[in-house]
């Protein structure tokens, strides 16, 4: 059963107010700040990739939290083109400055910042799950 | 995300504060990159302010900085907090950064 559930665009102003509503909800259930912080910015980077390769920034993508003891679950459904998150390959980190490629960050962190992530096309629709670590320290 | 600007001596101080993510990243670049559109610009930002940094703001300051490197200046950051230096250490942007905990040695160091 979810905790937090809600839809919205994948524009940029609808994005930072949904993540400005998840990072109170995680708050109010008393998950730590990193976490917090850690499921806002992926929700963050999920969703600005729907518009940037989904083809379909107007349309709605639905976005739902579970918070357990441990961790907190989420799941992005969105109907745009096949986009698999946990196929991109990563950026190049190691160039200088005048070399590197800029593309490819949000996925970096995005797999950086998860404890798991996994990808399924069900139907037209892209379903993107991912969970995060609470601290374990009280 | 509110951005205010003062100068000290040759340095441009702007103080930053708010997120930096998909809805605000474009001002923020479009009005940095104004600011270093002069010869050798000494820029520090303020991030005392700025709790939250996606992607899109990381693209934003590294436009900034190459900027200011074009023009033979100097970038600086201070006061980034603790889950913003985490995300500037993921993406791997923490060596090519000057950073500074503090606002004076920040302003001092590129003065």
């Amino acid at each position: 059963m979810a905790d937090f559930v809600a839809e919205c665009t994948a524009e940029a102003d609808a994005i930072s107010e949904l993540t400005g509503r998840v990072t109170a909800f995680l708050a109010d259930a008393h998950v730590d700040q990193r976490a917090t912080h850690h499921v806002a910015l992926v929700l963050e980077e999920l969703l600005t990739n729907v518009a940037t390769h989904g083809g379909a920034p107007a349309a709605a993508v639905s976005v739902s939290l579970a918070v357990s003891p441990a961790r907190v679950s989420g799941e992005v459904v969105d109907g745009g083109r096949m986009f698999d998150p946990s196929r991109e390959r990563d950026a190049d980190l190691s160039a200088d400055v005048s070399k590197r490629a800029i593309g490819g960050l949000g996925l970096v962190l995005v797999r950086r910042l998860t404890e798991s992530l996994a990808y399924e096309r069900v139907g037209d629709r892209n379903r993107t799950t991912f969970s995060i670590g609470r601290s374990t320290t009280s | 995300m509110e951005l205010t600007e003062e100068t000290r001596g040759r340095v441009i101080l702007v103080t930053a504060r708010g997120r930096l993510d998909g809805s605000t990243s474009q001002m923020f670049g479009a009005r940095l990159e104004k600011l270093a559109a002069v010869p050798e610009p000494r820029l520090v930002i303020d991030f005392a302010g700025v709790d939250f940094v996606s992607s899109a703001g990381l693209r934003a300051v590294f436009t900034v900085l190459k900027r200011v490197k074009a023009g033979k200046g100097r970038l600086a950051l201070c006061a980034v907090q603790a889950p913003v230096r985490e995300v500037l250490d993921i993406a791997g942007f923490t060596p090519m950064l000057d950073l500074h905990p503090a606002q004076a040695e920040a302003v001092a160091a590129l003065a």
